[in-house]
C-alpha cells in the first residue's frame, strides 16, 4: 500500500515537473510587455494616419515624409517590439547590481522589448551554460555582466560565431572575442580621484594607516579599483601606510571578519578603502561592535572611503560617518546597455561608454549633492 | 513476450532521459536544431567524466569531494603551463606537458585520499572534505585567484571542434566512460569493487583486500578529475579557481538519479551516465524555457529526493520476492 | 628473559605514549597552533582577541551544537548552510517587510529551521534514505526557495539588528552567551536527560536500542529536528552579524560546521561526542586559524590550505585508533 501511494506520488511529482516546465515555457522569457509593445505602434499610426489628411499640392513631398516617418515609425515599432534581449547576469549582491537590474527591465519594458534574465550566483561555468542557451532560445542580442571576464571569452566566441551581439554591463570581457559595445566605469580614475579628495582635505602631518579590502579577484572592476588605490597611495607615501589587504571574494562575511581580525591586530588602523558599498553594512557592523564607528571631525573616526554610489551610503555620509563614495551612474550605464542592444539588434553602429563616475563627500553632500539620493 | 522482458529489464533511467529528451524536443522552442544540441552535448561532458569518477568511490559507500576542487586547480595548473602567455610559449611540447600535469595531480590527489581512507582509516567524507580545502585553496595560492588565458589554438580547436554533431568533448567523456563501465563490469578489479562495497567482512573473507580496491577507487576517481579538468579547460577555454564549486551536487544528482545507491554495493557506469545527461538536459531544456535559476536549482534537490525514495522502493520490492 | 620483560616494557611505554598522543591529539595540535601564533603575533593571545575568536565562532559554534545531535545519532546533515540561509531570509522578511519586533524574527526563523530539521528527519527516518542523499536534495531545495524569496538580491536588514550585533555584558558580546547558553542547555540534554542517552543509544546501534523499546526513528528524528532549529537560530544571528543577506549567504559553511564538530570529537559513526567541551573547541579551532593568520599578516590566500591540513591532522589523529572497517 505505502509502495503504491509512493509510486503515485512519484508520478504525480513528474508529471508536475514536465507540467511546470511547460508552465513555464509559457510564463518565463517573457516579461513581454504586450501593453507597452502596442505603444510604439499607437504612436507609429496617427502619424501613418494623419499624411493621408492632406492632401495638398505638397502631396508628394508630405507622402515621402509620410513613407519615411511611417517606415521609421514602424523601424522604431518592429526594431523595439520584435527584440528579445537575453541578459545574463553574474550575481545581484550589490545595490548597483540591483539598480542595474531594476533599470534594465523598466527600460525593456518601456521600449517594447522582450527581456529574459538568467543569474549565474557567481558561478562560472553556468554563466556560460546560460549564455550558450540564450543563443539556444534565439535572442537578438545578449548583455552580459560576467562573473569572470576571462572566462567568459568562449561562450562570447559562441555568440560571435552564432552572430548574436554581445555587450558588456559594467565588467569588461577579456581579449579574443568580439564585443558590441561595452559600457563601464573609469574605476582607476575614479579612485584616484577620490584620495586625491581625502589628501586635499587632510592636515599635514596626519598619517593614514590602511585597511585596504579588495573584491573579487576575477573581477577586471574591482581589480582596477585596487591598483587605482595602491597606485595613488604610492604617491603620498607619508600619508598613507598600508596595513593590511584583505580580499573578500565580494563576501560581507570576509569584509566583517577581515575588519575585526585587522583592528585585533592592529589597533592604530584608521582608514578602510571598501571597493564596494555592498560591503559596507559589515564592516559598519564590525566597527560598531568595535566602539570605533565615529563621525567626521569627532575623535576616532574611522575614515571610510567605498564606492559605487547606494543609497544607504549617501545616507551615512549625510550622517557624517562615511567620507566619500565613488558614484557609478549604475541607472545611466543600464539604459546605455539597452540603447546599445536595441542598436545592435537593429544593426546600428555602436560606441563603447565610459563612465567618468563622480565623488560625493561629507563636504559636498550639502551643497553640490543636496538632492542626490544614491539607489 | 520476450521484447516485452526485454523492455521491462531497461533501468528506469533510460526512460527518463528519452521521454525528456522528445518532450523537450516537441515542445521547447529553439531546442531542436543541431547547434543547439550540440552545445548540450558539450556542456554535458565534465559532469559526465566527475560523475564516472565519483561512482567509484560511492560503489563502497563512500564520497570524493576532492574531485570538483580538482577541477580548479588543474585547470590553473595545467592552463598557465599550456598557455601562450606562459614560460613555455604555448609550443605542443608545453601543451602535452600541461595535459600530462593535469591528469598527474588528479592521480597525485587520488592517491592521497586512497591512502588516508585505507591506511589511516580516515573516513572518506571528512578526508575527502579535507582535501577539497587544500586543493582549492593551492588554486587560488598558484593563481592568486585570477584566470588563466591563452589556450594554444590547436587545444581551442579540440574544445571547440565536432564531428557531425558530436563534440570532441563528448568523445572523450564516452571514451572515459566506456573505460570505466569496462573496468567496474569486465576486470576482476570491478567485481572486487562491488563485493567490497556489498560486505567488507565478506569479501575480505574471500580474499580480496578492501584496502587495495578501495584504494584503487579512488585513485581511478582522482585520474578522471583529472580528464575532467582537461575537458572543462578546453570547454571553457581559460582555467578559474572558481570551476566546479557548485557541481558537487549535480554529481551526487547523477549517480543517485541512475539508481547507484549511496550505501555502496550496486550501481551501473552506464546509469550514471544517463543520469548525468539527463541533469545536464534538465539545466539546459529549463534554461532555455526561461525558468529561473533557483526553480532549476528546486527541483534538482526534488528530482534527487524523489529519484532516492524510488530506488528504495524498487530494493524492498526486489528483496520481498 | 630480562631482555625480553625489557623491551616488553619499553614497547608498553611507548603504546601508551602513542595512545595518550591519540586520546588528546586534538588538544595537542590545539596547543600546537596557539603556541605558533602567539610567538609570531603575542597580541593573540590578548583576551580581546580571544573574546573575538570566541564571538567570531558564536554563530557556526551554535549550528555545530546542532551538527553534534545529528552526528551522535550516527547521521548527517549537508544542508545547515542553506538551512540557514533561508531561516535568515523568513526572520529578515518579517523583520523588514512587517516590521515584527526582534524577537518575533527570531522564532520565526527558529520554527523555519524545524521545518527543513523534520523534512530531514522524515525522509531519513520514515523514507529511509541515507541521510547524506536527503541533507544533499534538501540543501538545494532550501536554497532554491530562499533564493526564490529574495529573488536572487540582496536582503538588507533593519538596523534594528545593529543593536544585537554590538550588545556587550560585561565587555563580552551577546552572541558569546548566547551561544554558551545553547551550549550548557545542549549539554544538560545530552548527558542528564532520558532523551540524551536515548540518542547516544541510536548512535551506537540503532537496532539494539529499538529492541530495548526506544522509539529508534523517533528520537533520530528530533535530532535533525533539534539541529534544524540551532540552525535557525544561526542564521538570524548571522544575518545580524552581516546587516545583510546576500545571495551567497552562508555558502560553503556546512564543511566548516560538519568539520568543527567531527574535530570537537564527534564521530561520523555515532554514539560520541561531547558538546561541551567539543563543540566549542572545535569550532574555536578553525575560527582560530583564521583570526591567527590574518594576524600575522599571512597572505589571504592561504587560509583554505592551513583550514584543510589542520583538519586533516585531526581527524588523522582521531582515525588512527579507529580499528573498524574502511569507510
Amino acid at each position: 500500500m505505502k509502495k503504491e501511494m509512493l509510486r503515485k506520488a512519484f508520478g504525480i511529482a513528474m508529471a508536475s515537473v514536465m507540467a511546470i516546465s511547460m508552465v513555464g515555457c509559457g510564463g518565463g522569457g517573457s516579461s513581454s510587455s504586450a501593453a507597452p509593445a502596442s505603444e510604439p505602434k499607437s504612436s507609429a499610426a496617427p502619424e501613418a494616419s494623419s499624411a493621408p489628411e492632406e492632401p495638398s499640392s505638397a502631396a508628394s513631398e508630405a507622402s515621402s515624409a509620410v513613407e519615411s516617418a511611417v517606415s521609421a515609425a514602424s523601424e522604431a515599432g518592429a526594431e523595439a517590439s520584435d527584440i528579445t534581449i537575453g541578459v545574463s547576469w553574474c550575481a545581484i549582491e550589490s545595490q548597483m547590481w540591483a539598480e542595474y537590474q531594476n533599470t534594465i527591465k523598466a527600460e525593456c519594458e518601456s521600449l517594447g522589448v522582450t527581456y529574459t534574465e538568467s543569474v549565474a550566483e557567481n558561478d562560472v561555468q553556468k554563466q556560460n551554460q546560460q549564455i550558450e542557451d540564450f543563443i539556444s532560445q534565439g535572442v537578438d542580442a545578449i548583455i552580459i555582466a560576467p562573473a569572470d571576464g576571462e572566462a567568459v571569452v568562449s561562450a562570447i566566441q559562441e555568440c560571435n560565431e552564432a552572430n548574436i551581439p554581445v555587450i558588456m554591463a559594467n565588467r569588461a570581457a577579456g581579449e579574443g572575442c568580439e564585443v558590441y559595445a561595452t559600457i563601464s566605469s573609469d574605476n582607476k580614475a575614479m579612485v584616484k580621484r577620490e584620495i586625491e579628495y581625502i589628501v586635499s582635505i587632510t592636515p599635514e602631518g596626519t598619517k593614514y594607516r590602511c585597511l585596504e579590502l579588495v573584491g573579487s579577484l576575477t573581477d577586471v572592476n574591482a581589480i582596477a579599483r585596487q591598483e587605482g588605490f595602491e597606485e595613488t597611495i604610492a604617491e603620498y607615501p607619508d600619508m598613507f601606510e598600508l596595513v593590511s589587504t584583505v580580499p573578500t571574494e565580494w563576501k560581507g562575511d570576509q569584509a566583517l571578519a577581515g575588519v575585526q581580525n585587522t583592528f585585533s591586530a592592529d589597533d592604530t588602523v584608521n582608514f578602510i578603502f571598501s571597493p564596494s558599498d555592498a560591503l559596507l553594512p559589515s564592516i559598519i557592523s564590525g566597527l560598531q561592535q568595535l566602539d570605533k564607528y565615529a563621525k567626521v571631525g569627532e575623535d576616532g573616526h574611522i575614515t571610510l572611503v567605498t564606492f559605487d554610489g547606494a543609497a544607504d551610503a549617501v545616507d551615512a555620509i549625510r550622517e557624517g560617518y562615511v567620507d566619500v563614495v565613488s558614484v557609478q551612474d549604475a541607472t545611466n550605464q543600464a539604459k546605455l546597455c539597452v540603447q546599445a542592444a536595441v542598436d545592435a539588434a537593429a544593426g546600428k553602429e555602436a560606441q563603447d561608454y565610459t563612465d567618468a563616475g563622480f565623488e560625493v563627500s561629507s563636504q559636498n553632500i550639502e551643497s553640490e549633492y543636496a538632492d542626490f539620493t544614491g539607489y | 513476450m520476450n521484447t516485452l522482458k526485454k523492455l521491462k529489464s531497461i533501468d528506469a533511467i533510460y526512460w527518463f532521459v528519452a521521454v525528456f529528451f522528445i518532450a523537450a524536443l516537441i515542445f521547447v522552442p529553439g531546442f531542436a536544431n543541431l547547434a543547439a544540441l550540440e552545445r548540450l552535448l558539450s556542456q554535458g561532458c565534465v559532469l559526465i567524466i566527475l560523475a564516472c569518477g565519483v561512482h567509484l568511490t560511492v560503489l563502497n559507500g563512500g564520497v570524493d569531494f576532492t574531485s570538483t576542487a580538482l577541477l580548479a586547480l588543474t585547470t590553473v595548473v595545467g592552463g598557465s603551463i599550456m598557455s601562450t602567455k606562459g614560460p613555455l610559449g604555448g609550443s605542443a611540447g608545453a601543451l602535452f606537458l600541461g595535459l600530462l600535469v593535469m591528469v598527474l595531480l588528479g592521480l597525485g590527489f587520488g592517491i592521497i585520499n586512497g591512502f588516508s581512507i585505507t591506511t589511516f582509516k580516515m573516513p572518506s567524507f571528512i578526508v575527502t572534505m579535507a582535501t577539497q580545502m587544500i586543493v582549492n585553496g593551492l588554486a587560488v595560492v598558484y593563481t592568486g585567484g585570477a584566470s588563466v588565458t591563452g589556450m594554444p589554438s590547436a587545444f581551442a580547436k579540440f574544445g571547440k571542434g565536432s564531428i557531425f554533431i558530436f563534440p570532441y568533448l563528448l568523445i572523450v567523456a564516452i571514451g572515459v566512460a566506456v573505460v570505466m563501465h569496462v573496468i567496474t563490469t569486465k576486470t576482476l578489479f570491478g567485481r572486487q569493487l562491488y563485493a567490497v562495497g556489498t560486505n567488507h567482512k565478506a569479501a575480505l573473507i574471500s580474499g580480496v583486500s578492501p584496502r587495495k580496491t578501495i584504494f584503487k577507487a579512488y585513485v581511478l576517481s582522482g585520474i578522471c578529475a583529472g580528464i575532467a579538468g582537461i575537458v572543462m579547460l578546453a570547454y571553457m577555454q581559460s582555467g578559474s579557481v572558481n570551476y566546479g564549486a557548485t557541481m558537487f551536487n549535480d554529481i551526487m544528482g547523477s549517480i543517485i538519479v541512475g539508481g547507484t545507491s549511496p550505501a555502496g554495493g550496486r550501481g551501473k557506469i552506464a546509469n550514471t551516465v544517463m543520469g548525468a545527461l539527463l541533469i545536464n538536459m534538465i539545466d539546459s531544456v529549463l534554461n532555455i524555457l526561461g525558468i529561473p535559476y533557483y526553480f532549476i536549482t528546486l527541483i534538482k534537490g526534488l528530482i534527487i529526493l524523489v529519484a532516492a525514495s524510488i530506488d528504495l522502493i524498487r530494493m524492498e520490492r526486489k528483496a520481498a520476492r | 628473559m630480562e631482555k625480553v620483560t625489557a623491551r616488553a616494557g619499553k614497547a608498553a611505554e611507548g603504546k601508551r605514549a602513542k595512545e595518550l598522543f591519540m586520546d588528546y591529539g586534538i588538544y595537542v595540535i590545539l596547543a600546537a597552533m596557539i603556541v605558533f601564533f602567539t610567538v609570531q603575533k603575542p597580541n593573540f593571545l590578548t583576551i580581546s582577541n580571544i573574546l573575538l575568536i570566541l564571538r567570531t565562532s558564536s554563530v557556526l559554534g551554535i549550528a555545530c551544537v546542532g551538527m553534534f545531535f545529528v552526528l551522535i545519532v550516527a547521521g548527517i546533515d549537508i544542508s545547515v548552510s542553506m538551512n540557514m540561509y533561508i531561516s535568515a531570509v523568513v526572520g529578515g522578511t518579517l523583520l523588514n517587510n512587517m516590521g515584527m519586533p526582534l524577537i518575533v524574527c527570531f522564532i520565526a526563523s527558529c520554527l523555519c529551521g524545524l521545518v527543513i530539521g523534520a523534512i530531514n528527519g522524515f525522509f531519513v527516518t520514515k523514507v529511509k534514505i541515507v541521510p547524506f542523499i536527503v541533507t544533499l536534495a534538501t540543501y538545494s531545495v532550501a536554497r532554491g526557495m530562499a533564493l526564490f524569496l529574495t529573488n536572487q538580491q540582496m536582503m538588507f536588514l533593519d538596523n534594528k539588528v545593529m543593536g544585537l550585533a554590538s550588545a556587550k555584558f560585561l565587555g563580552i558580546s551577546a552572541f558569546v552567551f548566547i551561544f554558551l547558553a545553547v551550549v550548557i542547555i545542549a549539554h544538560i540534554v545530552l548527558t542528564c536527560t532520558q532523551f540524551g542517552r536515548q540518542l547516544y543509544a541510536c548512535g551506537n546501534n540503532l537496532q539494539g536500542a529499538n529492541k530495548m523499546g526506544i522509539n529508534g526513528p523517533r528520537t533520530v528524528w528530533f535530532a535533525y529536528m533539534i539541529c534544524g532549529t540551532l540552525c535557525g537560530i544561526a542564521g538570524m544571528l548571522s544575518a545580524c552579524n552581516l546587516g545583510v543577506i546576500n545571495p551567497n549567504f552562508s555558502q560553503g559553511d556546512e564543511f566548516v560546521v560538519i568539520s568543527s564538530s567531527i574535530i570537537g570529537g564527534a564521530s561520523l559513526f555515532g554514539g560520541k561526542g561531547r558538546v561541551f567541551p567539543g563543540a566549542i573547541i572545535g569550532i574555536v579551532m578553525v575560527q582560530a586559524i583564521i583570526n591567527g593568520l590574518t594576524m600575522i599578516g599571512a597572505s589571504a590566500y592561504v587560509y583554505t590550505i592551513f583550514r584543510g591540513v589542520i583538519i586533516f591532522l585531526a581527524v588523522m589523529v582521531d582515525s588512527i585508533k579507529f580499528s573498524g572497517e574502511i569507510r
